[in-house]
């Protein structure tokens, strides 16, 4: 069972926002349909790479992710939820959070409950690490407030945390205002990121 | 659930969310050894930790100059450089090879955070950490050993 | 995914209601949502069990382990 809210993405082609479905419960079909169309861009554009002579090393490393593997581990999990948006019938990223046992570790609300979120990503198309002319923006901003949705609707105030790839660092502390909690040695050497219910109100103002 | 997003707080942060990339979560564990198990080969180690060396000197950065570059602590610049039994983490590699241009899956390798399955990078490293001997200044024949030993990393497979 | 309530009375001992009003306290949360977050925690948790993995305790000092049985 799913539901399905109402939302925009941009439009990179246009810059107009173009209406686009927040979806609560991504199934196991969504999903196999979602990577058997991300899989071949995301090839396509790696051979393009490859044949102009693009060093393989310098694929995004989210590249590898099995969107199926995570939904078959996590499905009647009531911790976890995924979350997908579409537009244009296409999926244009995915995200899994859990809703329990990731406490959290800013001093001031050290222990308290948070969404955490486990994976996110955006629908290769909509990388400009893996296409010159991505087809959609806002899909980060889009999953990142309904993390924090879901984090008042949960009564954690707004409270989310996540570790960041490299290259996602500046769109967490920069543009989502998370506090950035350095290095974590436990989680890949990745930068730690979480928000207070202060900075998650400041995110959706 | 159903949620609510306000379409002129999207318009209004749209373009400054533009080229900005949101992945996060985890590098792709499937690749990654486990944590407890064997730290890769030696030699590869010892390899990376030269390359970095020889790179920065050939860009005539200070070590402090490349942690700075890309964003890691002074220390751990150190200890890659010099200690051949250091595994830096992931996230270190990914800034160190976007900061010197050098290609992450192999350096993940290199650095003993993937698994070598490419023997022919086992027997280039093997090579190269032989023909690199430590020297301050970077001599003709380092030059040429990290010229070549870059190429190969770049080679498509 | 659907979140359709359903409603349903709790009858608990002195002791779980004080344990439950210290956790929520505690937790910055209602007595619903603490109960929620315990609900997520033991599926999960018996889920991992029913796969064959252990679940342990480790001191600061990572000096001793304890496991911990759930069911």
């Amino acid at each position: 069972m799913s539901d399905r809210s109402r939302t925009y993405l941009k439009d990179l082609r246009t810059g107009q926002l173009a209406e686009a479905s927040l979806i609560d419960g991504v199934s196991r079909d969504e999903i196999e349909r979602s990577e058997s169309l991300w899989r071949p861009i995301l090839l396509e554009s790696l051979e393009i790479r490859q044949r102009s002579g693009i060093a393989k090393g310098s694929w995004p490393e989210h590249s590898h992710w099995d969107w199926r593997k995570k939904h078959a581990a996590t499905e009647g999990l009531i911790a976890y939820r995924m979350f997908g948006v579409e537009c244009e019938g296409d999926m244009q990223g995915l995200m899994l959070v859990s809703t329990a046992g990731h406490p959290c570790r800013i001093a001031e609300q050290r222990g308290k409950e948070q969404v955490y979120i486990d994976f996110v990503a955006s629908a290769p198309w909509n990388s400009r690490e893996l296409v010159d002319s991505p087809r959609y923006g806002l899909v980060g901003r889009v999953l990142i407030a309904t993390a924090v949705q879901l984090s008042l609707a949960e009564g954690f105030r707004g409270r989310v945390g996540l570790h960041s790839l490299p290259q996602s660092e500046t769109f967490y502390a920069t543009n989502c205002g998370m506090t950035d909690l350095g290095k974590d040695t436990k989680k890949e050497g990745l930068r730690y990121f979480e928000t207070t219910p202060a900075q998650a109100a400041a995110f959706l103002r | 659930m159903r949620f609510t997003f306000n379409k002129e707080w999207l318009q209004k942060n749209a373009d400054r969310d533009d080229n900005l990339e949101i992945a996060a979560g985890s590098f792709s564990l499937d690749q990654l050894p486990p944590a407890e198990g064997d730290p890769g080969d030696r030699t590869t180690v010892l390899a990376f930790g030269r390359l970095i060396n020889l790179c920065r000197r050939k860009r005539g950065w200070t070590i402090e100059g490349l942690a700075s570059s890309a964003r890691i602590d002074v220390s751990e610049a150190i200890r890659i450089e010099r200690d051949a039994s250091y595994v830096p983490g992931p996230r270190t590699v990914f800034q160190l090879s976007t900061a010197l241009g050098l290609p992450r899956e192999r350096m993940l390798q290199l650095s003993g955070n993937m698994i070598v399955r490419d023997r022919g990078l086992g027997e280039q490293a093997v090579r190269f950490a032989a023909r690199s001997a430590s020297v301050e200044k970077l001599s003709r024949q380092e030059h040429l050993a990290l010229e070549e030993f870059v190429k190969y990393l770049n080679e498509p497979r | 995914m659907a979140t359709d309530k359903k409603t349903m009375t709790l009858n608990l001992t002195a002791a779980e209601m004080a344990a439950l009003e210290k956790l929520s306290d505690q937790k910055d949360l209602s007595k619903t949502a603490v109960l929620r977050q315990a609900l997520r925690l033991y599926q999960l948790i018996d889920s991992r069990l029913a796969q064959g993995e252990l679940l342990y305790f480790e001191d600061k000092d990572k000096k001793n382990k304890s496991e911990l049985m759930v069911l």
